[in-house]
């Protein structure tokens, strides 16, 4: 078998005590960054770049690697503890995260995604080893068209499984669709919506909007009662670990998420993206009636999304290796690395470069495991943190935020952005409002116009496109009938509970 | 727009109250603390790598830390206006491009600075060509097959760029007039979906920095056609220039960057900087990290780069008014 010997390969090398303790540098400093709001791994791999030149190109790399989905790992741990996601792809986690640790279930929140990441980690790590030059045939069949239909196929998800009100979650998305109107037009160039302030004419920065309504308004949300300002959870901590049923609720999600993951991690446009939207979409249609809801503490509304980012960022190293295409900014810094090394990513790394494609893969592994057994200890104390009274808190929470924000471009002007955003972000909870479909309308609404625009720009103007093409037909038939399915039982004003005002 | 003038008045205010400090401390004792250096993309890319070696080579040469900064946005504005607005005492540069030096200018964008007259470069920091590459699938096999094909079906061909007025975008463009072709423009903002569609051939051609696509050229997953610099590189002696392959005598288009400071900087301090980069530029070690990197690094003094922004900005005025780059 070439791909027992290829890992046994692999394993020779990132089983040595040097790539053990790169690997573990990589994590730990990617888990820190994590859980620190706002500092991502970009920034972090960009500083640690010149120290990379002085390593070994495997040991780099593991390093760097370990940091990526590191900091993965770490971002979902603020995201289920204090609502503050940092990376568009912890957003869904902290929908029902937050809430479980709201509940008490911080713990188990924490260790299913944990072990949801693990395992998603290892099947994303095995699909690579085994189908990596097989599978790079379905990124070039992905063109314009196809992620066009493919993130409008993600706003109706968005938009038809929404918990409150569905002409609420239509609002959102469609103002989140509108702030991403801001920014240059690629195709003219064109400014649009800066008034005249030059920080705007690149459009709204996700995270700072992320962190605003979710993270800030929190904070806002939780100063306003006695008994938020007291600390929400002292006398609310049961179990650590999750029980068996929840065990059992989120094994199927595990297990669809990871799917889901494994797929869109391979686009290099946006699909790892997708995966955390999707995968939480689908659980939602899956599990509709379980209880609590979802956007309640539902577990599987962790379980799945938080493996499916994992398998999604996994797989998504594929492109790089097996093209040299970076599918994300930390992908490119990481072939910046390799060249560096005078390594040339492309097809050809796996036959030049066995070792260090075969070491990395394995290492990659033998980082999730590392993870885990970082991240299950480190759990009791998280969980601890919650007990910390609020007014001690809530002002590390806002420097923390404050920091990261500013890290992003460097600049006080995101910053100014964030209380913009925070504010707001409390106005639309005081009015029922979710944040999610905006930032889901925020993130798809500047690609879909990218992809829409370019589609019919090689095309030559000519819509036919999106219907000739099956994947994008196939796509775009798959959003029709999730509207058709959605907007039945609200023509005939028959809508489950679970749909309607909460 | 109120805004701007409101941080420029307090800028100009800050720079007169610092200013009557300046030239005490002259040109003898420079510098004498910490020098930030504001790259104006994101880390990682081209001009960040040739910054960083820049501003490594020079913290050694003056004993004094210089502290590369990225400050990302409006492709490459944002950070230089932040330079240029700073209090002209030589502690605060920029790395700048050709877009932040003159395009954006003529193509009439609002900036946060005017590059006619804020714009004081001391230091040429090197250049790097860009290369015309087809997917490894295409029928087009030199440049002259586009030529030819575009003056028999004009506009029959894509080509792609990292955006509108980008440097490959102008460079094609500039192509384009000189052939007396017309071709149509696929923006990008991305490499990655970039080299997935001219790699499957939905794109017929793209023109784009060498050093973004050195690992694909070495790897043979795309084809190089032509590279725009006036010489061909040592690298890919077979790839011909775009002159020799398109038969357009004259044509060279390089994406160069220049080390600029706020006009107002003592003139000692600008000629110790440029002298001091112009040694670092003869040094072995400098020089070969950046050619490591795709930049040629060549030195100038102040006068000759003076006289180059000069040339360039005619070239490319002259190719923005005969071609349909605008910003409408």
């Amino acid at each position: 078998m070439d791909l027992i010997s290829n890992l046994a390969i692999g394993f020779e090398t990132a089983l040595t005590a040097q790539s053990l303790f790169y690997a573990f540098i990589g994590c730990f400093l990617g888990t820190m960054i994590g859980v620190l709001p706002g500092l991502g791994p970009v920034a972090t791999i960009a500083m640690l770049l010149p120290i990379t030149y002085g390593l070994d190109p495997v040991s780099a790399l593991i390093m760097l690697s370990g940091i990526y989905y590191g900091a993965q790992y770490g971002g979902s741990t603020t995201a289920i503890l204090i609502n503050l996601p940092g990376e568009s792809s912890s957003v869904v986690t902290a929908l029902d995260g937050y809430q479980m640790a709201r509940n008490g279930r911080a713990g188990a929140a924490l260790s299913v995604a944990a072990l949801g990441s693990f395992f998603a980690g290892c099947v994303g790590t095995l699909i690579i080893a085994a189908f990596a030059p097989a599978m790079t045939s379905i990124a070039f069949q992905f063109g314009p068209a196809e992620y066009f239909a493919l993130m409008l196929l993600g706003v109706v998800c968005a938009v038809v499984l929404a918990t409150g009100a569905l002409l609420k979650a239509i609002g959102m998305v469609i103002i989140g669709l509108l702030l991403g109107l801001g920014g240059t037009d690629i195709t003219s160039g064109v400014t649009r919506f800066a008034f005249g302030i030059p920080e705007l004419s690149d459009g709204i920065n996700f995270t700072v909007v992320a962190m605003g309504v979710f993270g800030l308004s929190e904070v806002i949300v939780n100063l306003s009662t006695p008994q938020g300002r007291e600390g929400m959870l002292v006398n609310k901590i049961d179990r650590l670990y999750p029980t068996r049923a929840e065990v059992r609720e989120s094994m199927p999600a595990v297990l669809r998420g990871t799917f889901l993951g494994s797929i869109l991690g391979i686009l290099p446009g946006g699909g790892a993206l997708l995966s955390s939207f999707a995968s939480y979409s689908l659980e939602k249609w899956i599990a509709k009636d379980s209880v609590p809801a979802f956007g309640r503490g539902n577990i599987r509304g962790v379980a799945g999304p938080e493996s499916a980012n994992n398998a999604g960022s996994q797989t998504s190293f594929i492109p790089m290796l097996t093209l040299g295409i970076p599918s994300n900014a930390v992908m490119a810094l990481m072939i910046g690395a390799m060249m560096i090394q005078n390594i040339q990513p492309g097809p050809q790394v796996m036959s030049s470069n066995p070792q260090l494609f075969w070491g990395l893969i394995a290492s990659m592994w033998v980082g999730n495991l590392m993870l885990v057994i970082l991240n299950l200890p480190l759990i009791g104390i998280w969980v601890r943190l919650l007990t910390i009274p609020y007014r001690l808190l809530f002002p590390v929470i806002l420097l923390f935020c404050v920091i990261g924000v500013y890290s992003l471009n460097n600049s006080v002007f995101d910053i100014w952005m964030l209380m913009i955003f925070g504010v707001a972000g409390y106005v639309f909870r005081k009015l029922g409002c979710e944040c999610a479909p905006l930032l889901l309308g925020l993130i798809l609404g500047p690609m879909m116009e990218e992809y829409l625009r370019r589609a019919l720009i090689i095309s030559r103007g000519d819509w036919s496109v999106f219907l000739t093409h099956p994947i994008s037909a196939g796509l775009l038939l798959a959003s029709a009938a999730m509207i058709v399915v959605a907007s039945v039982p609200f023509i005939s004003r028959k809508r489950e509970e679970a749909f309607v005002e909460d | 727009m109120k805004l701007n003038i409101l941080s420029r008045m307090i800028g100009l205010a800050a720079a007169g109250f610092f200013s009557a400090a300046v030239p005490v401390q002259a040109a003898d004792t420079y510098p004498d603390r910490t020098i930030q250096m504001i790259v104006p993309y994101a880390p990682g890319g081209t001009t960040d790598l040739a910054g960083r070696i820049v501003a490594k080579a020079m913290g050694a040469a003056f004993g004094q830390s210089v502290v590369v900064e990225n400050k990302p946005g409006a492709a490459g504005s944002l950070g230089v206006g932040q330079a240029l607005r700073s209090v002209p005492d030589g502690y605060t540069m920029a790395v700048s491009g050709v877009s932040s030096t003159m395009i954006h200018d003529l193509l009439g964008r609002e900036l946060p600075y005017d590059p006619k007259k804020d714009l004081n470069a001391v230091a040429y920091l090197g250049s790097s060509g860009m290369v015309v590459i087809t997917g490894n699938n295409s029928g087009l096999k030199t440049l002259a097959d586009i030529i030819e094909r575009s003056k028999k079906e004009p506009g029959s061909i894509s080509f792609g760029s990292a955006g509108n007025a980008s440097p490959g975008h102008m460079a094609t463009e500039y192509l384009a007039s000189m052939a007396g072709i017309k071709m149509t423009h696929v923006p990008y903002t991305g490499d990655s979906a970039l080299m997935t569609d001219l790699m499957s051939g939905r794109i017929d051609f793209a023109t784009v920095g060498i050093a973004s696509v050195f690992s694909h050229m070495k790897a043979g997953s795309v084809r190089p056609l032509a590279i725009t610099s006036a010489e061909r590189i040592s690298t890919f002696p077979d790839v011909p220039t775009v002159a020799e392959a398109g038969d357009l005598a004259g044509y060279e288009a390089d994406i160069w960057n220049l080390l600029v400071l706020p006009k107002g900087t003592p003139a000692a301090v600008d000629q110790k900087l440029n002298q001091t980069i112009n040694q670092l530029m003869r040094e072995k070690g400098v020089r070969e990290s950046l050619l490591e990197i795709g930049f040629t690094a060549r030195e100038m003094d102040i006068a000759e780069i003076q006289n180059f922004i000069q040339t360039e900005r005619e070239k490319w005025g002259k190719v923005i008014r005969e071609s349909n780059i605008n910003v409408e």
